[in-house]
């Protein structure tokens, strides 16, 4: 694909525990196209978080990321030297963190951030240059845009005087000021109550669309994914097991997985709570069945489930499934 | 909750402490044996002489009342007299000569203490699970464990006696020469800082390393920010307040420290002056140490609660 902002293919990222890697996320292929939002769903501890921060080199320095490919718009993201890569941050890449109230300096004033973030904003073209030297006036700007109209006041504050809220969107215009081409959000509002959630979901759209940058959005919740994403990727014990547009994984789920996710998530709307979860939990990472990770958990598990991993199948319509159920790959 | 109304609170705090603990320290030496007309008199007083002497300081009042009378006298300035040591010394002149040493020691130890913990405590978190910080961690621990009299005397056997470096015993007071106070004071503060190092480089390390797994050092990293500009306005900025709280608790141990460190490089400042006047019980000198001190520890926790407050936001604004 041309318009590809990210392209991963077969990354993998395990955690070097006592001697050997414990491999949490492995054989990802995704793409996240320019001015799309693509979703990354799956429940707690199936190595969202992992992936996202594999893919923007974060992770702590026990961790070890292979891929074949990991290409950001033309740049080889695998062969860049750790510096060459920090150059990318703050400039063209970025990150959108769970905790809002965590994701900053507690020692440190709004203003504080913000002017630091312009002034490496700045290395990024002359006219960032520029803002960077009135970052004052940009600042306020910017805090409008994102629904803070006192912005002058919120500089004056610590990070411990906002609301979740109130970060959330600081912490969205801090990405603002350097406009990447791709941005990794984790989780933005699972701490929100549900009021600003929505507020900062639409706040979202608005800035993707607004950057028209490739858009890489995690979350658990399948009512935000349908909301907000244009595909999705459906993750189970650190593989992805179907991804395609967001309509046709809700009009016609294929994996058993995301038809259990789907069921639960209706389950919710209709008030018949927790009946449709799926039955079961994720395995070990260090104890993974030999055959589809979903097997011990699926209704329609077989005895060939058990012999190998399936591969991803194209079944069309832009759609993989990673099921022997839609054949063999 | 104002930074003013925070430094009001914790200075009436202080007082309110300084108040109760002078009490105590007034009412242990009340208890202590012996009557003190006898032991200002001599054994030829009279019981009329000794009636006028407990008339004279009130010691037929009420326990509160006496507290009252002292109380009085040492806020003016009047600690009263030895009764044993140094002839019958007026105790504050006693301590203008005794305590400018003893702070001249402590704080030297101090600084030591904080410079060596400040490189080992960060060479040790950089290099985390490295030779570095093996070796850093095992001094650290040597550091805590080594009896402090002990340490004195191996460095006075290797820096004074067999190098020469430095004096065996005794110390020239700044007044005197304030090069010579550096160096003839330079073993006992070392000794006094070698646990407190120790402590020291051990929680700064810990707090390094736990600051550094926060999410806003991810976040910084997220920006594109240079490593050394994270480390020293993320990590370090948020992981000294946690080491200089636990600075701020170290101090009273630093004074049993001093006390022995005096004994055994023959340094006559508060400590010794303290062991003295119990072994000589001399009531007053004691009592007037045992202020001092109790001053001393309560300022510098005054001190050091300020700092944390002013170095984290949170606590006040
Ligand atoms: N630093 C680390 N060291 C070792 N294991 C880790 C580390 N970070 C994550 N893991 C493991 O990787 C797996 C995936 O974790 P991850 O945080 O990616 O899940 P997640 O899908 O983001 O879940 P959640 O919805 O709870 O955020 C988990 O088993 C976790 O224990
Ligand atoms: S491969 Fe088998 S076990 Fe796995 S999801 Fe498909 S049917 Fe279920
Ligand atoms: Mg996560």
């Amino acid at each position: 694909m041309s318009d590809a902002t990210l392209t991963v293919r077969n990354l993998a990222t395990g955690f070097k525990m006592g001697g050997r890697v414990m491999n949490v996320v492995r054989e990802v292929n995704l793409e996240v196209r320019k001015g799309e939002v693509l979703g990354l769903i799956g429940e707690s501890g199936s190595g969202k978080t992992v992936t996202g921060m594999s893919i923007l080199r974060l992770l702590p320095d026990n961790a070890v990321t292979e891929a074949d490919t990991l290409d950001f718009l033309g740049t080889d993201l695998l062969s860049l030297s750790a510096e060459r890569f920090r150059e990318m941050r703050g400039t063209r890449l970025a990150m959108v963190f769970q905790d809002p109230v965590g994701a900053f300096n507690p020692s440190k004033k709004i203003s504080w951030h913000l002017k630091q973030v312009f002034e490496r904003a700045g290395t990024k073209s002359p006219e960032h240059a520029a803002r960077a030297k009135n970052w004052r006036q940009a600042s306020i700007k910017l805090l409008a845009d994102v629904g803070i109209p006192h912005g002058a006041n919120v500089m004056r504050q610590y990070p411990h005087q906002l609301s979740g809220g109130m970060l959330q969107r600081t912490l969205i215009a801090l990405v603002l000021v350097f406009e990447p081409d791709l941005i990794v959000a984790d989780e933005p509002t699972t701490n929100l109550d549900n009021i600003v959630e929505r507020q900062i979901l639409r706040l979202f759209r608005d800035l993707q669309k607004r950057l028209d940058c490739g858009f890489l959005y995690v979350t658990h919740d399948m009512t935000i994914a349908a909301m907000l994403c244009d595909r999705i990727a459906v993750m189970y014990a650190g593989s992805i097991v179907e991804i395609g547009p967001t309509k046709q994984i809700f009009s016609d789920p294929k994996h058993p997985y995301t038809q259990g996710l789907l069921a639960s998530a209706l389950a919710l709307d209709t008030k018949t709570e927790r009946l449709q979860e799926i039955p079961g939990e994720l395995p070990n990472p260090g104890n993974l069945p030999p055959g589809c990770l979903f097997e011990p958990r699926c209704k329609f598990a077989k005895a060939e489930c058990r012999a190998k991993p399936p591969a991803m199948t194209d079944v069309g319509g832009g759609r993989n499934v990673r099921c022997v159920l839609y054949g063999h790959g | 909750m104002g930074f003013l109304w925070y430094l009001t609170i914790r200075i009436g705090g202080a007082l309110a402490t300084v108040a109760v603990g002078s009490f105590l320290i007034f009412l242990i030496m009340k208890l202590a044996p012996g009557d003190p007309a006898l032991a200002v008199l001599g054994e030829s007083a009279t019981p009329e002489t000794i009636a006028a002497y407990h008339k004279e300081f009130g010691l037929d009042e009420p326990i509160l009342v006496q507290f009252g009378i002292w109380a009085k006298m040492v806020l003016q300035g009047d600690l009263g007299k030895s009764i044993a040591l140094a002839g019958k010394f007026p105790i504050k002149d006693l301590l203008a000569t005794r305590l400018p040493i003893t702070l001249f020691i402590g704080m030297y130890g101090l600084v030591i203490a904080v410079v060596i913990s400040l490189i080992a405590g960060t060479a040790a978190a950089l290099r985390h699970g490295k030779l570095t910080d093996t070796v850093a961690t095992s001094i650290a621990v040597l550091g805590i464990s080594m009896p402090d009299f002990w340490f004195s005397y191996v460095l006075i056997l290797a820096f004074a006696l067999s190098l020469d470096w430095f004096p065996s015993y005794g110390f020239t007071a700044p007044g005197e020469s304030w090069i010579g106070a550096f160096h003839s004071g330079f073993l006992p503060a070392l000794a006094i800082a070698a646990p407190m190092a120790g402590v020291f480089a051990r929680i700064l390390r810990a707090s390094l390393l736990e600051t550094a797994r926060r999410e806003y050092v991810t976040a910084a990293r997220s920006y594109g920010f240079a490593a050394p500009f994270v480390f020293v306005h993320y990590v370090f900025r948020n992981a000294v307040i946690p080491f200089v709280t636990v600075l701020g608790l170290q101090v009273r141990y630093l004074l049993g420290g001093v006390v022995i460190i005096e004994r055994v490089f023959g340094i006559s400042g508060m400590g010794s002056l303290m062991v003295d006047a119990a072994f000589a019980r001399d009531y007053p000198v004691v009592q007037a140490c045992a202020l001092t001190f109790l001053v001393g520890v309560l300022f510098v926790n005054l001190l050091v609660d300020i700092v944390c407050a002013l170095l984290d936001p949170r606590r006040t604004r």
